[in-house]
């Protein structure tokens, strides 16, 4: 899953069998005791974390075209996974796909965070309020350099830069 | 990760290491944060020495 055959994975189009192969793993990881995921956190690397934020954004997009919110909560819990080791900040421009979708989606965005949260460290459910209590200008797409697009005719959130 | 301000010269900044994997994300084809703020300081004429970004005054 890892190594060059997989650079660009957030770029493919959506959906992809690496997703379902994610999707399972943070399943699994989310079966863990708090401590083993605590352990498991501790040991993901930057190119996992990369992966995982990749497979963030795209569940996002994903959900909106589904009006599924379960997947949101699979984003989140893939950018919340390694406890923020790696550059949070890069996870935090992507909050706002996931709060955009959600509004999307007719959810309340406090209770779609709260619920990925749950099974996170505190530190990331911090991350994830602190989000939510931004103005709506520092949580919008604009701000956080992503815009409304389409891919093959289907929803997909891209990147502005 | 990222950039520090240096607390004693509060124009000078303090990053982290430059490699290939702090500058280009390789899963989603695009510059990391930490490039971006790179090449910001850069525009504005700041120059790297080390691991330390000068101000132009400097």
């Amino acid at each position: 899953m890892l190594g060059s055959s997989t650079d660009g994975y957030g770029t493919w189009p959506i959906p992809d069998p690496l997703d379902q192969r994610i999707r399972s793993l943070i399943k699994s990881w989310g079966n863990l005791s708090e401590q083993d995921r605590e352990r498991e956190a501790a040991i993901i690397t930057e190119e996992q974390a990369a992966m995982l934020r990749a497979y963030s954004e795209r569940m996002a997009s994903l959900a909106v075209r589904n009006e599924d919110r379960r997947l949101l909560i699979l984003g989140l819990l893939a950018l919340g996974i390694d406890g923020g080791s790696v550059d949070w900040r890069e996870d935090i421009l992507l909050l706002c796909l996931h709060l955009d979708a959600a509004r999307k989606l007719g959810a309340v965005p406090e209770d779609v965070f709260c619920e990925a949260g749950r099974i996170l460290p505190p530190k990331v459910t911090n991350v994830f309020m602190e989000f939510l209590n931004r103005s709506p200008e520092d949580q919008s797409l604009e701000a956080m350099g992503y815009e409304e697009a389409s891919d093959e005719g289907e929803f997909r959130y891209r990147r502005t830069w | 990760m990222g950039l520090t301000p240096i607390p004693d010269d509060p124009y000078s900044i303090f990053g982290s290491p430059q490699t290939r994997s702090t500058l280009w994300d390789a899963k989603n084809n695009r510059s990391t944060v930490f490039a971006r703020e790179l090449d910001q300081l850069k525009a504005a004429g700041y120059k790297q020495q080390g691991d330390y970004m000068l101000p132009p005054s400097n």
